[in-house]
């Protein structure tokens, strides 16, 4: 095609039928005028020289203005497109190219926020983004109930396979989308679009709700492109558009507040039947976004094990998995957990600094919720009454066994166990002395505190003490006083470690073997009876193994001398061992402070 | 009765001085007797502290040094160190006291134109001559008197012996031993109820040397027993497997006073006895030692006694018996089995003997008369 078949100003090709058009209108005096953009291509005269010289000027000047405009439509310089220019504009020119440009922008369009936004939860939305490299599609959706909202890129359709013809070449080619003189007959790219977009709908816009946003509002075959598909789609949404939708995209979708309200899965023991029960520690509730943060206290549920699933969940019913790491909580006291809201769905979790995502998968925690918690899941308050008296030796090893369980308590448990440490010297034979305080200790505190007061319990002085009895009673009189008041789900553990029985508070007990009195006359049974009331474990453990059974022999017709004191039945009723063969591992397991190495783990943290 | 008394022996060393006297009053000889660990050693050292603390009008004072020293030792062991007077580990000197007191008895005057008897008080005088022998000595299992270990449990013995004392398990310490006790006018035989329980052995310790004693003794000459008084004391009744026994079977007597100490009447001393046992594995050896006891020894010449070296314990605030923590000894440990018998066993509060002095004052008004 030469130069004549074209209009000289806007370079669309001629149409053929136009020679025709040009003798009619010869014929009726008339001008004939370029379809596309209004030139006129010929008259009922014939000019002279001076007339051509003037109209050479004036293609000249509407070309130049012609690409200007074209030009202010594709950005806010022309210097990008000076290669495509037909002329060298003033800066006046420049100016009112872009002055007629925005003059001829269209109305704002309502941002795709707000589109989204108008969906229903969990509805998808086709997006249509008419973008500088071509078309794209993607496709998102209203805010879901748990998981993250994302989007997804469904087609990419680049404008030379939209439109063949366009050039290769980025500024020329958006210098021809808004408009430069590209020679493509805008019927025929108005044809061509709306095949390619119908060929689109058929394949991702049916029976979903789709938006189309233009990066390159004002420009014509942009403007073709979103004109095709609201002519296909009637109930097409039509968005503000952005120069990268996917970055657009990404912003909005992280920008959504969430619909319902996250927490953190913990467990605790229900109030009433004492089953086990998940619960939700609220973090976030609904209409949270990005940026906000949220923490809750937590404990590590007890044992060996490192790692503690932590679940955020939806404040549902039942509630949905948003996001499930595995973490290593600290020991003892109740551990902090803070969470970032990133987004719909989308959670950091700021503490514990370290994360996995291996944690098992939802169901598969559920599943290993137990009936009821273990003893070692409550928060715990334990007095160890310890005899200072006796062999040296002996004595010794009862405080170290006692030291030993305050460390291992100290490392497992923190602050969620309260420990007291009692401990009783011998009371003195002389009756003037016999008021002469016995017991000494400290209060219900953290393991270390009580580490400290047991290593400042007094040794007692050398030299014989009493072979039958100590004052045991006194100090658990002490312990009942320490273990008093309202339990509040809390475990109480009286652990006695002693060698010798308590006085008997009056009278003298075995009459075969007899033993003094209490002097202040306190009845063991009665702070005994205290204890469990209060609900109070009862554990010993002994200087020497309880007697095992003869066979066939009853333990009371065995030698006297060895006959174990019934007190230790009693003191001793939820598990006694004895002094040889307990380590402090071993006591915390069966003081319930520890789980024992064949309990399953429990799956969540403990409610603090 | 010829055996030389130990204040003869006493008497033998001491010069000649002033113009002849007469002949001194034969003593009358008392000796102690018992099973080991039956208290022998405490009922001596308690002796003194009866006497002077028991609402008796009488005084007790040694006839030699080791007489003296032994109730000087004993007395400050048990009343100041509440300790308990250590084990008799080899046969002692013969101990002789002197028990001064005084006596109401219908009196013949010399004078006078009606010499019919009044009843006036008379002081006597009586010297106790005691042997505190180790208790295995009286055994009649020779393993018993050629080992005498040391026992246990709650008793303090006077019959450990260490096996090495020259003349301590020989031959002729025995036979010095049942000289002695045939020569005597009364015995105190000890019995140990607590001892008994667990080792069944007081008919063994009494059968032999009663045997041996009536070998030389002969007999009374009213009966064909032998001469002897016997008072036959049940000792630890202070020990709450005594004391719970008789206060459940009804023996105890009632304080006189809110002070005073529980006792056990001795007109029912006998039945309590007898009663002790019943329904135990014991009861038969004891009923073997009354028989032989009754079959030895006559019944007029036999009293019983329930009696306690140191007494029940007194709250030093109450001062007074309280049923509920009565026990006065405290039994020790070190730990280990080093502990001997006297270091074992602590004692309370104050040493208040009950019926110590009592037996020993029947026999002492009675042996001679």
């Amino acid at each position: 095609m030469n130069s004549a078949d074209r209009c000289p100003l806007c370079e669309v090709p001629l149409d053929p039928a136009g020679g025709w058009a040009a003798v009619e209108a010869a014929a009726m005096r008339q001008d004939v005028r370029c379809a596309a953009c209004g030139w006129t291509l010929a008259g009922p005269w014939r000019p002279g020289r001076a007339e051509r010289a003037a109209a050479e000027a004036a293609l000249s000047a509407a070309r130049l203005e012609f690409d200007l405009r074209a030009a202010a439509r594709a950005g806010d310089d022309w210097l990008p497109y000076a290669a495509h220019l037909r002329g060298r504009p003033t800066e006046a020119q420049w100016q009112e190219a872009r002055r007629e440009a925005a003059a001829r922008r269209e109305a704002a369009r309502p941002p795709l926020g707000a589109v989204l936004d108008a969906l229903g939860p969990g509805r998808a939305l086709v997006v249509v983004a008419v973008e500088d490299a071509g078309v794209r599609l993607f496709v998102t959706g209203g805010v879901p109930a748990a998981g993250p909202l994302g989007f997804r890129e469904l087609a990419a359709v680049p404008w030379p396979a939209l439109l063949p013809g366009l050039p290769e070449d980025a500024a020329h080619r958006r210098f021809q989308l808004a408009g430069g003189p590209s020679g493509i007959d805008p019927a025929w790219a108005d044809a061509t679009i709306g095949g390619a977009a119908g060929d689109l709908v058929r394949r991702y816009c049916t029976s979903v709700d789709t938006a189309v946003m233009s990066a390159m509002p004002g420009m014509p075959f942009p403007d073709a492109v979103v004109r095709a598909f609201t002519d296909l789609l009637p109930d097409v949404r039509i968005a503000a558009g952005a120069p990268d939708a996917a970055a657009l995209l990404e912003r909005i979708v992280a920008e959504r507040p969430i619909a319902l309200s996250y927490g953190l899965a913990a467990l605790r023991s229900r109030p009433g039947d004492g089953t086990a029960e998940v619960v939700r520690l609220p973090l976030f509730p609904a209409g949270s976004r990005a940026g906000d943060e949220a923490q809750v206290r937590v404990r590590r549920p007890p044992g060996p094990g490192e790692q503690t699933a932590l679940a955020v969940v939806t404040w549902d019913d039942p509630p949905e998995p948003v996001r499930i790491v595995s973490a290593r909580m600290p020991r003892g006291a109740a551990g902090l957990v803070r969470v970032a809201l990133d987004g719909p769905g989308r959670l950091r979790f700021l503490e514990p600094d370290t994360v996995t995502d291996d944690a098992p998968a939802w169901p598969d925690l559920l599943r290993r919720v137990p009936r009821r918690l273990p003893a070692t899941a409550f928060a715990t308050e334990l007095v160890c009454v310890v005899e200072l008296g006796g062999r040296a030796e002996t004595a010794r090893r009862r405080r170290d066994l006692v030291a030993d369980l305050l460390e291992l308590l100290g490392d497992e448990l923190g602050g969620t166990a309260r420990v007291a440490v009692v401990g009783h010297l011998d009371h003195p034979i002389h009756p003037k002395y016999k008021n002469r305080d016995v017991v000494s200790g400290g209060p219900l505190q953290p393991p270390d505190d009580a580490a400290r007061t047991l290593a400042d319990l007094p040794s007692p002085p050398s030299g014989p003490f009493g072979a039958r009895a100590a004052p045991l009673e006194d100090s658990l009189d002490r312990a009942a006083a320490l273990l008093n008041g309202p339990r509040d789900g809390r475990a109480r553990i009286l652990l006695t470690v002693a060698g010798r029985p308590p006085h008997p508070g009056s009278g003298h007990g075995d009459v075969i073997r007899p033993v003094e009195p209490c002097p202040h006359r306190l009845n063991w049974r009665q702070s005994v009876a205290q204890l469990e009331a209060a609900g109070v474990r009862l554990v010993a453990v002994t200087d020497e193994p309880a007697p095992k059974d003869v066979p066939g022999q009853a333990v009371p017709q065995q030698d006297a001398r060895r006959r174990d004191a019934p007190e230790w039945a009693v003191l001793g009723a939820a598990h006694r061992t004895d002094l040889g063969s307990a380590d402090a591992a071993g006591l915390a397991k069966v003081l319930g402070v520890l789980p024992d190495g064949d309990a399953p783990p429990l799956p969540f943290p403990l409610v603090p | 009765m010829t055996e030389p008394s130990p204040t003869e022996e006493a008497r033998t060393g001491e010069p000649a001085a002033g113009p002849p006297q007469p002949p001194p009053p034969q003593p009358r000889r008392i000796g102690l007797w018992g099973a080991p660990t039956c208290g022998k050693t405490t009922f001596l050292a308690a002796l003194r502290i009866a006497a002077e603390e028991g609402g008796h009008d009488v005084r007790l004072v040694g006839c030699n040094r080791a007489s003296t020293e032994f109730l000087a030792d004993t007395t400050r062991q048990l009343k100041i160190e509440r300790r308990f007077v250590p084990a008799t580990r080899e046969l002692p000197p013969n101990l002789a006291w002197q028990l001064h007191g005084t006596q109401i008895k219908k009196v013949r005057p010399e004078t006078g134109r009606l010499r019919f008897k009044r009843r006036r008080p008379v002081p006597y005088t009586v010297t106790l001559d005691m042997m505190d022998a180790p208790g295995g000595m009286f055994s009649s299992r020779p393993e018993d008197r050629a080992a005498r270990e040391p026992s246990s449990g709650l008793r303090f013995s006077s019959s450990a012996g260490d096996g090495e004392s020259g003349d301590g398990g020989g031959g002729d310490a025995e036979e010095r031993l049942v000289r002695h006790l045939a020569g005597c006018d009364g015995l105190l035989f000890l019995f140990d109820p607590t001892r008994e329980r667990e080792m069944n052995d007081a008919y063994a310790f009494f059968q032999r040397t009663v045997l041996q004693i009536s070998e030389l003794a002969g007999t009374s000459g009213v009966d064909h027993k032998l001469p002897h008084h016997l008072a036959v004391c049940i000792t630890k009744f202070d020990h709450p497997e005594v004391y719970e026994r008789a206060v459940r079977l009804g023996y105890v007597t009632p304080p006189a006073s809110i002070f005073g100490m529980p006792r056990v009447d001795e007109t029912r001393a006998l039945e309590f006895f007898e009663d002790l046992y019943r329904g135990t594995h014991a009861h038969d050896p004891v009923n073997s030692l009354l028989r032989g006891i009754r079959s030895h020894f006559g019944e007029a010449r036999t009293r019983y006694f329930v009696t306690s070296a140191i007494g029940f314990y007194r709250d030093p605030v109450e001062n007074r018996f309280q049923p509920e923590d009565y026990l006065n000894i405290a039994e020790q440990s070190d730990g280990g089995d080093g502990l001997a018998g006297e270091d074992r066993f602590r004692i309370r509060g104050d040493v208040a003997p009950i019926n110590v002095l009592e037996p020993v004052m029947w026999l002492a008004g009675n042996v001679g008369a």
